[in-house]
Parts: C-alpha cells; sequence; structure tokens
C-alpha cells in the first residue's frame, strides 16, 4: 500500500518536473536547487561578517601586540610567559606569534627573561626574582631575573 | 608571487601520471584528474625529500632547492618525450581516449563552474580576511611546527619537543610542505598555508568531479560535486587549514585509483603505484592515514587472495609497495627518530584497554552520539542523499555492485575503527567525540560521496545506463 502511494507520488512529481527539465531525473533538482541557494548564502554570510567587522583574529592580535617585544628577545632564548587573559588560546597563540623564542608557562622554573600579558589588571604585578625591565604600554612587559 | 615555490612540486606530481599514462596527452578530464591528483602527490613527494634532507644535512638552501628543480625538470622532460613519443606511435586503444562525449548538460556545468567560482570566493575571504592562520590545531601543530622548521635554525627539532599534550607523533606532510616553501621564499607568509589548504580543498572536488566523469559520466560527476559544495563542513574544514581535509583528498584519491583499476585492468600496475603514492602520503599526513594503510592492504590484496590469481594479486601488491616505499620510509624514519609517543597510546592506557572493551555505558555513549552526528551531519545533509537516492534510484548494473563492494568495506572498516577508537579512547569518550568526530566524518566524507554517486543512477533521463560505461572521457 505505502509503496503503491509512493510510487504514485514518485511519477506525479516526474511528471510535475519533467514539464521544466525534460532531460534530467527530477532527483537532480534535490541537489541543484539547495546548492543554489546555500553556496551564495554562505558566501555573503562570510562577506558580511567581514564587513561588519563581526570577526576576531586572535593570532593577528597577538602578533601586533607581541611586535615590539620579539625584538627585545634573544633568539631560541628561553622566557617565562605569564598573563591573566582568560582566552583558551592565550599560551598557544603567544608561543606561536613568539617563535624561535621558547615560552614556560609561568614563572617558575625563573628563567632569565619573563613577559607579562595584562589584559583586565590594574595593579602592577610582582614576580619574586624579577624586577620591571621594559612596559611596553599595551599591557605587554618584560621582567628580568634579578641575580 | 607564492606561486614559483609550487612549481617544482605540481612537475615533479604531474609528471609521474604523465609518464605512467602518456597516452592520454593532457586533454579533457584526464586533464583535470592529472593537475588536481599531480598537486597532491607532488607536495606528498617534496614534504617528504625536504624532512629527509633537513633531518640529514640540516636547513635546505639552494642545493636541496636546485636538485629538487632538476628532478621536477628531468621528470617534466620525460613526461614530455612520453607524451610526443605516444602521440606518434600506434598504440593498442587502451579504452581511455580522449573523444568529446556527447550529452553534457550544459546547465549542470554552469552551474558546477557558478558554485566553484562562489567556492573560490568564500574561500579566499574565509581565509585571508577571518582566519589567516588557521584555527587551533593549525595554530598548535601544523603551522606551528612549519614556523619552528623556518625560524628554529639549528633548533628546529624544538617543533616535535613537549611542548603541547597532543600531536607529539603527527606525520609531518603539510608542516614540511608550509616549510618547504617559506624556505624556497626566505619568509613566512600566511599565503602558502592558505594555498596549500586551497590545493587539498578544490583538488577534492576537481578528483571527485573528474572520476566520476571517467567511471559514469560527466553530468555525474558535476552532480556530484555540486553536491559536495553543498557540504559546506567540508569545505569550512579546508579554511581552517586542519590537516583533516588533505586526509580526506589522499583517502578518496586511493579509492578512485582502485576504482580505474577495476575498471580498466589493463593498466592495473601504474594504477596500484599511484595508490600506493596517495596511501603512503595519507600515512603522512595523519596517523589516521597509517590505520587507512592497514586496512587499504587487508581489504584490496589480503582479501582478495582467495577471489583471484594469487600472482596477479601478488604482482600488483609489489607495484602497490614500490609506490608506497619513498614516503612511507620517511615516516618510519621521522617516527623512530624523532616522534615522541602517541599521549594516548601508552602502557598503562594499554592495560585499560580490555576494561574499556567491556564496558556498556562506553558503546551507548558512541554508539547514539554517532547515530545523531550522522544523521545531523551538516544540516543534515544525508537526507538531502536520501532524497536523491528515492527519486533516482540505483544503478542496477552487476558489475557497478560488484565494484563497490570492496570500496565499500574499506569504508566501513575505517568507521568500525574509528568507533573502536573511541571506545577504548583513555579519557571520556565524551571528550574526544566532542572535538573529534565531526572531523573524522570530513576524512571520508568525499568517498563516500564518490562512492554513492558512482552507485546511483545519473541525471540524464532516457539514457540506458550501459553495465559496462563508454570507455572514453
Amino acid at each position: 500500500m505505502f509503496q503503491k502511494k509512493l510510487k504514485k507520488f514518485k511519477s506525479d512529481v516526474d511528471v510535475q518536473l519533467s514539464k521544466y527539465f525534460p532531460s534530467v531525473r527530477a532527483a537532480v533538482l534535490f541537489i541543484v536547487i539547495p546548492a543554489l541557494f546555500i553556496v551564495p548564502i554562505y558566501f555573503f554570510s562570510i562577506l558580511t561578517e567581514i564587513v561588519t567587522g563581526e570577526i576576531e583574529i586572535p593570532v593577528l592580535e597577538y602578533e601586533t601586540r607581541l611586535a615590539s617585544i620579539k625584538k627585545d628577545l634573544p633568539a631560541n632564548a628561553v622566557v617565562n610567559y605569564v598573563s591573566n587573559s582568560k582566552a583558551p588560546y592565550d599560551l598557544i597563540n603567544a608561543a606561536y606569534v613568539l617563535i624561535p623564542v621558547r615560552i614556560v608557562e609561568g614563572p617558575k622554573p625563573a628563567h632569565d627573561l619573563l613577559i607579562f600579558q595584562n589584559f583586565d589588571a590594574a595593579e602592577m604585578p610582582k614576580f619574586e626574582g624579577h624586577t620591571l625591565k621594559k612596559d611596553y604600554g599595551n599591557g605587554v612587559m618584560l621582567f628580568k631575573r634579578v641575580k | 608571487m607564492e606561486l614559483p615555490a609550487f612549481i617544482a612540486p605540481f612537475l615533479i606530481g604531474a609528471s609521474i601520471i604523465i609518464i605512467l599514462f602518456p597516452e592520454y596527452r593532457l586533454r579533457g578530464v584526464w586533464l583535470v584528474l592529472t593537475i588536481s591528483l599531480g598537486a597532491g602527490l607532488g607536495l606528498g613527494i617534496t614534504s617528504s625529500t625536504i624532512f629527509l634532507w633537513l633531518a640529514y644535512m640540516g636547513p635546505p638552501g639552494s642545493y636541496y632547492f636546485a636538485a629538487e628543480l632538476g628532478l621536477a625538470v628531468i621528470l617534466a622532460l620525460f613526461a614530455f618525450y612520453r607524451i610526443h613519443y605516444s602521440a606518434y606511435s600506434p598504440q593498442e586503444d587502451s579504452g581511455l581516449n580522449c573523444g568529446a562525449i556527447p550529452g553534457t548538460i550544459a546547465w549542470l556545468r554552469n552551474i558546477f563552474l557558478f558554485l566553484m567560482l562562489i567556492s573560490v570566493g568564500s574561500f579566499l575571504l574565509k581565509t585571508f580576511f577571518q582566519d589567516p592562520h588557521g584555527i587551533w590545531d593549525a595554530v598548535d601543530t601544523w603551522n606551528y611546527r612549519a614556523r619552528w622548521l623556518f625560524r628554529g635554525g639549528p633548533h628546529w627539532t624544538y617543533a616535535f619537543s613537549l611542548r603541547a599534550k597532543d600531536g607529539l607523533d603527527y606525520p609531518l606532510l603539510i608542516t614540511t610542505s608550509v616549510f618547504r616553501m617559506w624556505q624556497i621564499l626566505g619568509k613566512d607568509p600566511i599565503a602558502i598555508p592558505i594555498l596549500i589548504a586551497g590545493i587539498f580543498t578544490f583538488g577534492s572536488f576537481l578528483i571527485l568531479f573528474s572520476s566520476l566523469a571517467l567511471l559514469r559520466s560527466r553530468n555525474q560527476g558535476y552532480l556530484a560535486a555540486i553536491f559536495l559544495f553543498v557540504s559546506t563542513q567540508f569545505f569550512n574544514i579546508g579554511t581552517y587549514q586542519y590537516a583533516d581535509v588533505p586526509l580526506a583528498f589522499f583517502i578518496l584519491s586511493t579509492v578512485v585509483l582502485f576504482s580505474l583499476k577495476d575498471r580498466y585492468p589493463e593498466v592495473s600496475s601504474p594504477l596500484v603505484f599511484l595508490a600506493g603514492l596517495t596511501v603512503s602520503c595519507a600515512a603522512w599526513t595523519k596517523n589516521e592515514g597509517q590505520l587507512f594503510l592497514v586496512l587499504v592492504i587487508s581489504v584490496y590484496f589480503i582479501g582478495q587472495l582467495g577471489k583471484k590469481d594469487w600472482s596477479k594479486t601478488l604482482k600488483e601488491f609489489i607495484g602497490f609497495t614500490l609506490g608506497l616505499a619513498p614516503v612511507l620510509g620517511t615516516l618510519f624514519y621521522f617516527k623512530f627518530n624523532f616522534a615522541l609517543e602517541n599521549a594516548h597510546i601508552n602502557v598503562d592506557s594499554l592495560k585499560q584497554f580490555g576494561t574499556y572493551l567491556f564496558d556498556i555505558e562506553r558503546y551507548i555513549i558512541v554508539g547514539t552520539t554517532w547515530i545523531n552526528k550522522f544523521l545531523t551531519f551538516n544540516d543534515g545533509i544525508v537526507w538531502l542523499m536520501a532524497g536523491y537516492f528515492l527519486f533516482s534510484g540505483k544503478d542496477r548494473s552487476d558489475l557497478i555492485k560488484k565494484r563497490l563492494l570492496s570500496h565499500t568495506t574499506l569504508l566501513l572498516l575505517m568507521m568500525c575503527s574509528y568507533f573502536f577508537i573511541y571506545i577504548i579512547y583513555p579519557g571520556n569518550p565524551r571528550d574526544l567525540l566532542s572535538t573529534s568526530l565531526r572531523r573524522i566524518i570530513i576524512q571520508l566524507w568525499p568517498t563516500w560521496v564518490f562512492l554513492f554517486f558512482y552507485y546511483v543512477k545519473g541525471p540524464e533521463k532516457n539514457v540506458p545506463i550501459p553495465a559496462n560505461p563508454p570507455r572514453s572521457f
């Protein structure tokens, strides 16, 4: 019974669609019509996000923030990295941007240099055994170990 | 500016294909297949050679690039000679001539081209303006390592350090491909990983189209590619610069090459050689590719032992192994000398495998999540497939059914293996499922689409589906 109804439904649809698309099976339209909507809509959704500025590019922000300090770090140095960012990718982004400097998360074990990224704290942080070497003014600070 | 860095891999990959199949003379669909497959293979081969050079000789300089370009030119000259020679020598018809195919539905082709153009625009916008460095895994693993190889100087091995918990043993195809191009340019522009992501993303579309055009009809190829355009999640993962799309590219290429082998048995030797190359590239791209390698050998060779003449199977296996050896050798070298242990497979986790294997709750968690994910994947695109199948129906040719059996078995075994990896995962499987299941589906998605459109009836009405489609493209 169900099969008969299904067969009749298929043939009715086929007859109707054949009027407009005589050379192809009706099934083709199941794919082509959604594609003609979905792919352009996808394009315009990306374009809208870009034009309205609804996008964040964390790595580029880190590139900008850390550009000055990078120049002051010796290549392949091992430095401590402390940040008050709550972003889950903070450490990864910093590590990626600062290559070939190797970063160690947290102030211990202490190395000669320590980078602090301040995203929201009002007070100047203090790190035991370190003193401020340079404040870059954008929340990025470089500390050096006191010998 | 960045494109010259891609010349050598492209020449190497495309020339190998042309040398193996000179009679096609770079026309029509074969040209599309040669370009897309050749680009991927070339990247796989050069990523392997540059890593070996780096490991043995240190950071590659002009000597390496001269050697690589020399190899590319020699192969290209040989390919040119083969094309030229084959053009003037009478050949037995292999069945793969390039004659024009009547019956192409022009509007279907135009829609395919239109959607391809829009997708290229979407890709450029998304990569250059939204996520130029890629997302998560790209920044944490693939491009991170490439930056270390490029900027690290004598400390390049830090790329494989213990900084990250995951990915200590991840293979290097993407990483060293990016590094190679940066090294040639002498700087590390973001356009390079984007270019590589684009090659594998659009290469997958083109391989899907061209393979079905060869095996079924051009219209079927257009329709399958249009369907893959609708799979925006596949496209998205491509723009994220993840390695899942390159892996999907090589899995699709391998299944396509074995399908062509079944269709054109007279050229089986070069096809299995190429399949060996693509499988080794899959293994060199991601660890899941190594599982794929084992299953390919099991299904296409060991599984065929009782069914076919064993001497023929052995001959094909030798050809496959020859294709496999160079890149797989590099992978072994990397695994034994640089890769640290896998974060999830160690003595402690092995002890718990038995416990997890009999934990019913894990089966329920993984099973329900899988079913839910498949039914809702890409906003329920499987329902679109179901609708097409309902109205179109299957190709009733026994030959096509027979040809599809081993490929379908291979993909089902891959899925079963993935399923059991979630079951024995040493940790909460929900965590792994939430971070990886979508990407696992993406790895096999283009191949499922290929098999689906290989199996169902074509778009043309009133055209009988031949048991053995016309031997031309």
